[in-house]
């Protein structure tokens, strides 16, 4: 890790049945075991259901409160009419970062044809990234595996430790 | 579904957006030329997007352009051009005030995306008024469009009179909410022992006055959105109850004692800066927080002035056909004032110059001498009645202080209203008059109907405090306001002019003034008249 301080990272799980409680959250629990295995500090972990209002409120929240430096979302990201994570936090993002999304997405195509369906979204709120991943475990899995490579250098030009991209 | 017209200039791409188009469900038809289109669309505003696909030159976009001058919002005009890059593709887009460009040869996943999101935007300026097609309005515009749908609070930001209202209106009416209520309050015209009771409701008796039970803006704005402006001038302790509630969205009535459950989305706007005041402690941090989900800044018109000419062509046309008064426009010198001045009053206050100048302008064009004054370059602060609601300067000097300010502010624009509308009346009688002596020709000899009567009622005064008389006849009664004037001085001047004109007839200018009798007679001996 290239910063002074460990990355603190959010995890936000948007899944209906987590929420009320009838599913495990086991793709936000792989996100927390990566973030410990990296040595970041889990600052936050919460759920909410697949609605435009929850989310954005909770991904605000959590990058306005100033406690992660990186927020991770799991869920939400596909076709139905359920998934509405990417405008929710569309709507919340100062600054999109389409290249982390693509990379992501790029990956996942590597396994399987239908990441091509994944409409997750990256960008910035404040000073903290956030990053949109799928609901499934192999997706959250392939996209951690991606973020591994420079998730550390983008959160430090986040947070303003850089002012150059050396 | 729209009606999509597209010029064949270049077959190859229109065969594509023709088939694009019609996979998503619009009416395509290919046209030679998109200039004679105008003449063929339907009565009662069908919805329409125009697709260029041959070389572009000026002489094809004015023809297009001129076509539909008389149309605003004018609708989406997208071309398919040779330049792939997106840099490339948005300078075409300024360089020919085009809506959008389009790489060729044309993705048809591309032209639909594009087709749809000009389509959002036109649907949007329609409905909400909010016109322009600056890049600064543009974007403010998709912000509009990316925060209606998701159901969380938003935080409006911008100069008084940039539109922070219709901004609000379109978000609900773009959200899933519309069919349900949109109240809108405006925090700092309430006094401030009102306020919570204006919020929340109150139960029979609940304070002196309480005669009976009353229901507040969330439970009236109950599955809808409630719009709470100047959100800056919530007393402190209200700030509290009121971020309860914005997390719960529960509350009680002021002295009740039942707990009311609703689901209300609320928007704040204010011209503060708000984080500014959060830092400083007058305006808690975490409503602030709460507040700011969903943040749209809007542009100021100094930010967007290439749309000026849009804009006072929206305007003329509105209002004109609400007084029923033909009007064609600005002559071109009259336009270039506009496109120098400084707005500090914002399109509220261009509104209302035109809304002014279309009453008072002796013609059907409005020229440069129609002008006041005021308005001209680096002259940024505009006297009433154009800058009446929201402005700096004079008025702040007249008041003296913010609070006082956004008080008056409301009086001043129902003075220049009550003006405007005494104006018309007259302006009704000449015609009526006139109408008369054309039935009657044995009143040609009569002297014609003096215009003089009801051309000089002066709107603004001149800058540095100027007294020079006008050269007008000393007998035409006329309102002169002046920047030092206080709302009594302009009170008192309205009066004295009422009474000038009835022949000192009491019961005749309490009538004109919409005031009782025996509110003039008080006033009268208020102002020693």
């Amino acid at each position: 890790m290239s910063q002074d301080r460990a990355i603190r990272v959010a995890v936000l799980t948007v899944s209906d049945g987590v929420a009320a409680g009838a599913r495990e959250d086991t793709s936000g629990a792989l996100i927390e075991d990566w973030a410990r295995e990296r040595g970041y500090l889990v600052a936050a972990c919460l759920n909410v259901p697949d609605e435009t209002g929850p989310i954005a409120d909770a991904v605000a929240h959590l990058c306005d409160a100033g406690d992660c430096d990186l927020l991770l979302t799991t869920g939400g990201t596909g076709l139905t009419p359920r998934d509405v994570t990417p405008e929710a936090t569309r709507a919340v993002l100062e600054r999109l970062a389409p290249g982390i999304a693509e990379a992501i997405r790029g990956e996942g195509l590597r396994k399987t044809p239908r990441a091509a369906l994944g409409r997750g979204l990256a960008g910035v709120r404040g000073s903290t990234l956030v990053v949109n991943l799928p609901g499934s475990q192999g997706g959250v899995s392939d996209g951690l595996e991606v973020l591994a490579a420079f998730v550390d250098h983008a959160v430090d030009l986040v947070r303003g430790r850089f002012t150059s991209h050396d | 579904m729209a009606r999509v017209f597209v010029e064949m200039g270049d077959l190859e791409s229109a065969i594509v957006v023709r088939e694009a188009a019609t996979a998503d469900g619009h009416d395509v038809e290919m046209v030679e030329s998109l200039g004679d289109v105008e003449s063929r669309l339907r009565p009662g505003g069908e919805e329409v997007a125009l697709v260029l696909t041959g070389m572009l030159d000026e002489t094809v976009v004015s023809k297009v352009s001129g076509a539909f001058s008389g149309v605003i919002p004018r609708p989406p005009l997208l071309a398919v051009v040779p330049e792939s890059d997106p840099e490339d593709l948005r300078r075409v887009a300024r360089l020919f005030d085009l809506d959008e460009a389009i790489s060729a040869p044309p993705d048809p996943a591309e032209v639909q995306v594009a087709l749809r999101n000009q389509l959002d935007r036109y649907r949007l300026q329609v409905e909400s008024g909010i016109v322009g097609r600056t890049e600064a309005i543009r974007e403010a515009m998709d912000r509009i469009l990316l925060i209606a749908p998701v159901n969380s609070t938003v935080l409006i930001t911008g100069e008084s009179g940039t539109g922070k209202e219709l901004a609000a209106r379109a978000i609900h009416l773009l959200s899933p909410r519309r069919s349900r209520p949109f109240i809108a309050m405006n925090c700092a015209a309430v006094p401030e022992s009102l306020l919570e009771s204006e919020l929340f409701g109150h139960e029979k008796g609940a304070f002196t006055g309480a005669t009976s039970r009353r229901k507040g803006m969330f439970e009236l704005a109950d599955g809808g959105t409630l719009l709470l402006d100047e959100i800056g001038e919530m007393p402190p302790q209200l700030q509290t109850r009121f971020l309860r509630v914005l997390e719960t969205r529960r509350f009680m009535r002021v002295g009740g004692d039942v707990e009311i459950q609703v689901d209300v989305r609320v928007i704040a706007a204010t011209n503060q800066d708000l984080r500014e005041s959060a830092r400083h402690g007058r305006f808690r941090r975490d409503l602030y927080y709460r507040l700011n989900v969903l943040h749209l800044e809007l542009p100021s018109l100094r930010q967007r002035k290439p749309d000026i000419p849009i804009l006072v062509r929206h305007f003329v046309h509105e209002v004109s056909e609400a007084h029923e008064r033909e009007f064609k426009g600005l002559a071109p010198e009259a336009m270039q004032i506009l496109l120098e001045y400084d707005w500090p009053g914002n399109v509220r206050e261009l509104r209302n110059l035109v809304e002014s100048m279309v009453v008072l302008a002796p013609g059907s064009v409005i020229r440069a001498a129609d002008i006041p004054p005021e308005i001209g370059p680096g002259k940024g602060r505009s006297l009433l009645p154009i800058s009446a609601i929201g402005a700096a300067g004079p008025l702040e000097s007249m008041a003296g202080g913010d609070g006082a300010v956004t008080a008056r502010i409301p009086q001043m624009e129902f003075i220049f209203r009550t003006l405007v509308e005494m104006k018309m009346d007259l302006e009704d009688l000449r015609a009526g008059f006139e109408r008369y002596r054309g039935r009657h020709p044995e009143l040609t000899g009569a002297p014609p109907f003096i215009d003089r009567h009801v051309e000089p009622i002066e709107v603004a005064a001149r800058e540095g405090g100027d007294t020079t008389e006008p050269d007008s006849d000393e007998s035409v009664p006329a309102i002169r306001l002046t920047s030092d004037m206080t709302m009594d001085d302009v009170e008192r001047e309205a009066i004295r002019v009422a009474l000038e004109e009835v022949r000192g007839n009491r019961r005749k200018a309490a009538e004109r003034l919409g005031i009782g009798e025996r509110t003039l007679y008080r006033k009268l001996r208020q102002y020693e008249l």
